[in-house]
């Protein structure tokens, strides 16, 4: 429900790289009489001062700078991993509105359980950005799903994409270090290859991470990991059993232009079936399909993408006209549906043989 | 093509009626090439349609090959079982649908003589869209990294091990044979396997949906190009959709509206009549069935 606010909400980006510049910065001008970006923090003035300049805000290199500031109401944490948790406590700490952590939520159990008692204790909310779990048409369908959860036979995610950086520049022009006059980004390869677990648990969290609330909604969680094979060039086949349903994650990263992003669940009478459009673009919603024996009903696609809907969903709780989705504890146990994979796949994780 | 030659008589299947009431509609869309004859045992056939239903499908096949026969159809030849923990050398459960794993055996068994045509009644393999794809796919298999099958089927399918061998005739077809085959879940509502063709990761999976139409999708991936052939119902002539996507583009494939089974009739009757070996015949079945007949389970994790 949309129902803006006296005047736009203050948000404060902490971390204004790639995911900052090519999905938060555009969703939030999406929804420009609800939000507006006050203020961009990040180690690098000079890409810091180029973002905010983008959109009018004031820049700083500190988070205390930004947390300090009394405009930032709302805070967008786009940083690498390792801050999430500090910089989510300490956005509560500071009593603000809410909280935007983009995934993961955490590195670990431990640093997401601080995050959400920080939460608990502020009252600020603090969502997690696993968009998919805000996209309309995948809403409105598994709203529709009837079937408990032991009825599930499968659950299947495919993500085919080309690289990240086909679609950031369909998204925005990104300024990096070297666009801000420093040196280049760092793109050298590492020279020895991480053993497969390190580099599945990275695949986990970095892709599979994103439907991790549909995989807690539809199989629950993670009972035994039956393959999880490493895929040239770049991707990953992870299936496992929960319950008595088959869970298959398939993420295959290629040089190509074709996206595919499915998501797919069978159960004894239905059947739900979602296509999403990749990240960064803003190309809609997804496109929802349930199948059933009363017939097919479709949903989507709908004008806002799934990371529009997140900061919508944002100004519909501070709003109080509706409940906060995916956030704290809920955000928390999505990560842990990802955490226990990766810890469960460790053992049987292989590059070069099933 | 339309058949010169006078049609070659068929006798279609006595002891399954249901397969032969859809073999003889069919057959009724290839009036110049085939002639369904009474399954009397006194009207000579040209062509004998076997039925894998019961468990003397391969006495009544011997016996076809044996009395003259210069083709033989085999169609829903449920010859590996992993509801009986991959079946051959196990007794199928009780009460099981399946037929007994005799089946496998017989498989083996049968012996048709030189220059008679077997033709495998095969959903997938057989279609001419897939046949006509293998050339330009072959031509990308050096840059294909991963195979990957999903399929979801209505419960009149079939056993789920009689899928798994016609996901993997389809794969030998398009790609190369699966070998090292390893069954990660098997049973009533479907199957998953992994193994590997040629040099190339497959992930072959099907799962019974009382919900869903049925359909699948077959994905050959590689780093700069990919293809996919995605199917419709197995018993309509829906037009599988195969396309390469590439630097250049998608190429999507000409839509063939024609169902499998007819092609595998055509294909009976150009082996009968001009002797071309078909892609996917017994020899095939027989491996494919070998494979999964020796798949171990997958090494998984240890229970949470």
């Amino acid at each position: 429900m949309e129902v803006p606010s006296a005047r736009p909400l203050g948000v404060g980006v902490l971390g204004p790289g790639r995911a900052a510049q090519a999905i938060h910065i555009p969703a939030l001008a999406e929804l420009g009489e609800r939000f507006r970006v006050v203020h961009v923090a990040g180690p690098d003035a000079a890409v810091a001062a180029s973002v905010a300049a983008s959109v009018g805000a004031r820049h700083s290199v500190t988070e205390a700078d930004l947390l300090a500031d009394p405009a930032v109401e709302v805070v967008a944490i786009c940083s690498p991993l390792e801050f999430h948790a500090a910089q989510a406590a300490a956005a509560c700490a500071a009593g603000k509105r809410a909280v935007l952590c983009e995934k993961p939520f955490a590195a670990t159990a431990a640093e997401a359980a601080r995050i959400v008692a920080a939460s608990a204790s502020s009252g600020t909310p603090v969502f997690a950005g696993t968009m998919h779990a805000h996209d309309p048409a995948y809403l409105a369908a598994q709203a529709c799903w009837a079937e408990p959860a032991e009825s599930v036979r499968l659950v299947r995610s495919v993500i085919q994409l080309p690289h990240n950086v086909h679609f950031e520049q369909l998204a925005t022009e990104v300024c990096t270090r070297s666009c801000a006059g420093d040196a280049p980004d760092d793109l050298a390869v590492k020279p020895e290859e991480p053993p497969a677990a390190e580099i599945l648990r990275g695949w986990i969290l970095g892709l599979a991470v994103h439907v991790a609330p549909l995989l807690r909604r539809f199989a629950g969680g993670v009972d035994r990991v039956t393959v999880a094979r490493l895929l040239r060039p770049y991707g990953y086949c992870v299936s496992f059993a929960a319950g008595d349903a088959s869970v298959q994650l398939i993420g295959y990263i290629h040089d190509s232009w074709q996206p595919r992003w499915t998501f797919t669940v069978i159960g004894t009478h239905q059947e739900l079936r979602v296509e999403f459009p990749p990240s960064y673009v803003r190309a809609g919603s997804a496109v929802a399909e349930l199948r059933d024996a009363a017939g097919v009903r479709r949903w989507g696609p709908f004008p806002h993408n799934a990371h529009t809907a997140i900061w919508s969903h944002i100004a519909d709780v501070l709003a109080g006209t509706a409940l906060p989705r995916a956030a704290g504890a809920d955000a928390a146990a999505d990560l842990a549906v990802a955490l226990d994979l990766a810890s469960a796949a460790a053992p049987v994780a292989r590059w070069g043989q099933w | 093509m339309v058949s010169t030659g006078a049609p070659l008589a068929v006798r279609l299947d006595p002891d399954d009626p249901a397969a032969s009431a859809l073999h003889a509609r069919v057959l009724a869309g290839l009036p110049r090439s085939f002639r369904p004859v009474p399954a009397d045992g006194r009207t000579r056939a040209d062509v004998v349609l076997v039925s894998g239903a019961g468990t003397t499908w391969a006495e009544r096949a011997q016996s076809a090959f044996d009395g003259g026969a210069k083709g033989v159809m085999l169609t829903a030849i449920d010859a590996w079982h992993p509801e009986t923990r991959w079946g051959c050398s196990a007794p199928p459960k009780t009460g099981s649908a399946c037929a007994p794993p005799e089946t496998c055996a017989a498989l083996h068994r049968i012996r048709p003589p030189a220059g008679v045509a077997t033709v495998i009644d095969s959903a997938w393999a057989a279609h001419p869209a897939v046949l006509d794809a293998t050339a330009p796919i072959a031509a990308d298999l050096a840059a294909i990294t991963f195979i990957t099958g999903a399929f979801t089927v209505p419960p009149r399918a079939g056993p789920s091990g009689r899928l798994a061998v016609e996901h993997l005739a389809l794969v030998r077809v398009v790609a190369a044979p699966v070998v090292d085959v390893r069954v990660l879940a098997a049973g009533d509502g479907g199957y998953e396997l992994v193994g590997t063709a040629g040099q190339v990761p497959v992930h072959l999976s099907a799962t019974v949906s009382a919900a869903g139409t049925e359909r699948g999708e077959l994905c050959l991936l590689g780093a700069d190009r990919q293809w996919s052939l995605a199917f419709g119902g197995t018993a309509l002539a829906i037009p599988p959709r195969v396309f390469r996507a590439a630097a250049g583009g998608e190429t999507v494939r000409p839509a063939v509206y024609e169902c499998a089974q007819r092609a595998a009739w055509r294909a009976m009757h150009a082996a009968v009549t001009a002797a071309p070996v078909p892609r996917y015949g017994l020899a095939c079945l027989r491996a494919d069935v070998a494979a999964l007949t020796a798949a171990p389970a997958a090494t998984a994790s240890p229970p949470r």
